[in-house]
């Protein structure tokens, strides 16, 4: 009898439910909409990375759905956005595009973080002709056969050449350096890319380490890498809670010589982990104070929107989907479309955008063999006294240096 | 290559596998007793870094009582999940199986409340004992020696109660025969009840002396529990000096394989070396047959 009852109750809630959500979708359905969709580790030691990308599609849709949506051809679209945690698993990352894009039918994914999960992606999204644009940094996420792959911020490949080329001319004593990455495709790609700047600005490599991400207790490694004697320690492409681990017990054991955090996107958070005596003189190579007088007014805004509302610190990583919002939300209004065959060909066109995070150049045909390369302002900042303190402009491709 | 590093590399081998001892020891405790295998352990040591992350980094306890509060508060949580969860199911057919999925179940769930409850980010305990001591060229952070230290004294305050008390007696009974136990008047349920809480309060231990060295988050029950399972199978399932001693040597192997090797070599010895010595001894360094 029991058992009869529990099973009405699971069949009356089995036809029930479709049947109010259908009623739901179909009323969404009658307003228009555009949905914007990503996967981002949400939890998890990158969730310093994920978390903030995806509230900033949250903003970028309240704030056009504030000012009226968006007009594109005779259409006027309200914007959603819809996140999935992928805890930064490739095997997440392809199960959440399969249902974002075959399931929620999205056309558009800003904010991608941790390259591995985008080689689990790109091949669910490209057949698909879905934007993705993302962090995921490596060679192979830009290609000419994934046309409908973008990277909204700087990779390791314009990072590392403009950090070591500041590095060795203002620090001439840096004569050898060691680095610390974790064992991943962001890893690898990244050591090569810094053992290529470095050596190429007369830095020598004496060590590289890569670890499983998740490690607590560096110092088997570090010990290895100290005997080595390395003027400068780069955590590389280290996510915030393993690198602050790393440079604290660097501290621990005694290590006095220069450090750097070639692409810590968080400077804020990571001094924070760190411990304001361990990171004494760390470098950031994404040091932009958001707040400060070299932000835009707009990014200024942002910033204390994101404290007021969560009570954390905005990152310059984070904006960059905020400005991908602004960009193809512009060129789907251009091409009269959401449509991402002719919007890309707007982007491409269009190729320099002034963007709330400050100017923005499209490029990369010479390195990739096709502009998907999204070029933007990067801040070089030292840790002192607890704050990151901002230093000058690093000169990038597009912004200081010739276009590739 | 260098007497200092060297050292240094045991130094770091015993902090390590101490680390991993206390964390072993509770569920080599929990499954001898028991014949529980607790994939939720690792979110007890989760808690208890909460708990010093909460009670000494923001408000501002001792630490000392800090580390007590967090076994005790675990240990209750454990006597718990132990009345209302377990004991249930091991008096069902195929209780093995069905412990089993709750523990993997109930992971999941402390790691999702952690998640609502305390945020998803790192999060770092200040430092209880601050500096470095420097013997000739090899380093210890006053951190660690006190972890080591209160890490020791936790084991052996288990192993006194364990031998010398009746309580500990009547455990060291029902681990050899429940029925027979039984039969003498040890009452069994109550017996099991103490030890899963025990279990569990090491395992807290073991996260707020680790807290303040390594960081917390929601997720860091999942990236210990692998660890202290090879510890138990290593020691020896349901062995308590095994626990200590298999601690011991993973984390021993583990620091020097990385003076020579590069990380995904050490981890390709590591597990190799576990092979070899479980064909050699199926039971455990120090298990039964």
């Amino acid at each position: 009898m029991k058992v009869k009852v529990i099973l009405i109750c699971i069949l009356c809630v089995l036809f029930v439910v479709p049947l109010y959500a259908g009623k739901i979708s179909q009323a969404a359905a009658e307003e228009k909409t555009l949905v914007i969709g990503t996967t981002l580790p949400l939890s998890g030691p990158a969730a310093g990375w994920g978390l903030g990308l995806s509230r900033m599609n949250d903003f970028f849709a309240e704030d056009t759905n504030g000012k009226g949506g968006l007009k594109v051809g005779g259409d006027v679209l309200k914007i959603k956005t819809i996140a999935y945690d992928n805890k930064g698993m490739p095997s997440e990352a392809a199960a959440n595009a399969t249902k974002l894009v075959h399931n929620d039918k999205i056309k558009y994914l800003i904010g991608g973080v941790i390259a591995a999960t985008g080689m689990a992606e790109l091949p669910v999204t490209q057949p698909a002709k879905v934007v993705t644009t993302s962090l995921w940094w490596g060679k192979e996420i830009l290609e000419p056969n994934k046309p409908f792959s973008f990277r909204q911020t700087v990779s390791q490949l314009e990072i590392a050449p403009a950090m070591y080329s500041w590095i060795s001319k203002n620090n001439p004593k840096i004569k050898t350096m060691a680095q610390i990455n974790p064992n991943d495709t962001s890893g690898w790609d990244t050591a090569a890319a810094i053992r290529e700047a470095a050596t190429g600005n007369g830095i020598q490599v004496v060590a590289e380490e890569f670890f499983e991400r998740g490690t607590k207790d560096m110092y088997p490694f570090l010990t290895k890498i100290l005997a080595k004697k390395p003027d400068l320690i780069d955590v590389a492409v280290t996510a915030p809670g393993d690198g602050a681990v790393i440079v604290k017990q660097l501290y621990e054991l005694g290590y006095k010589g220069a450090k750097a955090w070639t692409c810590g996107t968080n400077p804020i958070q990571i001094i924070q982990l760190c411990g304001t005596e361990a990171a004494e003189g760390l470098w950031f190579a994404y040091g932009q104070n958001l707040e400060g007088p070299n932000s835009t007014p707009e990014t200024r805004a942002l910033a204390k929107r994101y404290k007021e509302k969560f009570n954390e610190d905005l990152a310059p990583h984070h904006v960059t989907s905020y400005a991908m919002g602004e960009i193809f939300a512009r060129a789907m209004v251009e091409a009269g479309t959401i449509e991402t065959e002719p919007v890309t060909k707007v982007v491409e066109k269009t190729h320099k955008f002034e963007t709330v995070f400050g100017p923005y150049v499209l490029l990369g045909k010479q390195k990739y063999g096709i502009d998907r390369q999204f070029v933007h302002r990067m801040m070089l900042a030292q840790a002192r006294g607890g704050k990151p303190v901002e230093i000058e402009w690093l000169l990038l491709p597009g912004l200081g240096l010739p276009e590739y | 290559m260098e007497l200092t590093l060297l050292f240094q590399g045991c130094l770091n081998g015993i902090m390590l596998g101490l680390n991993y001892a206390l964390i072993a020891l509770g569920l080599s405790l929990i499954f001898g007793i028991m014949g529980i295998v607790n994939f939720a352990h690792g979110e007890m040591y989760m808690l208890g870094g909460y708990v010093a992350y909460y009670f000494f980094g923001k408000f501002g306890l001792n630490y000392l009582m800090t580390i007590f509060l967090a076994v005790l508060l675990v240990a209750i949580v454990g006597i718990v999940l132990e009345k209302f969860i377990f004991r249930p199911l091991t008096t069902r057919p195929k209780e093995a199986l069905t412990t089993l999925i709750a523990a993997v179940g109930l992971a999941w769930v402390f790691q999702m409340l952690a998640v609502i409850f305390f945020g998803e980010l790192d999060r770092t305990v200040p430092s209880a004992f601050k500096g470095i001591i420097r013997m000739g060229g090899v380093v210890i952070t006053y951190e660690r020696l006190a972890a080591i230290i209160i890490g020791i004294c936790l084991v052996m305050l288990v192993n006194v109660f364990l031998l010398r008390t009746k309580t500990g007696q009547a455990i060291r009974a029902v681990a050899q025969d429940k029925e027979a136990a039984a039969l003498q008047g040890v009452h069994v349920t109550r017996i099991s009840m103490l030890v899963f809480g025990i279990g569990c309060g090491l395992a807290a231990g073991a996260g707020a002396l680790a807290a303040p060295i390594f960081g917390i988050n929601p997720f860091l029950g999942g990236e210990v529990i692998l660890k202290a399972f090879l510890v138990v199978i290593l020691g020896g399932m349901g062995s308590i000096p095994g626990a200590m001693l298999g601690g011991l040597v993973l984390g021993i192997v583990e620091s020097f394989a990385s003076l020579f090797f590069s990380v995904p070599t050490v981890s390709v010895l590591t597990f190799s070396l576990i092979i070899v010595i479980l064909i050699a001894r199926p039971q455990g360094l120090l298990g039964h047959e």
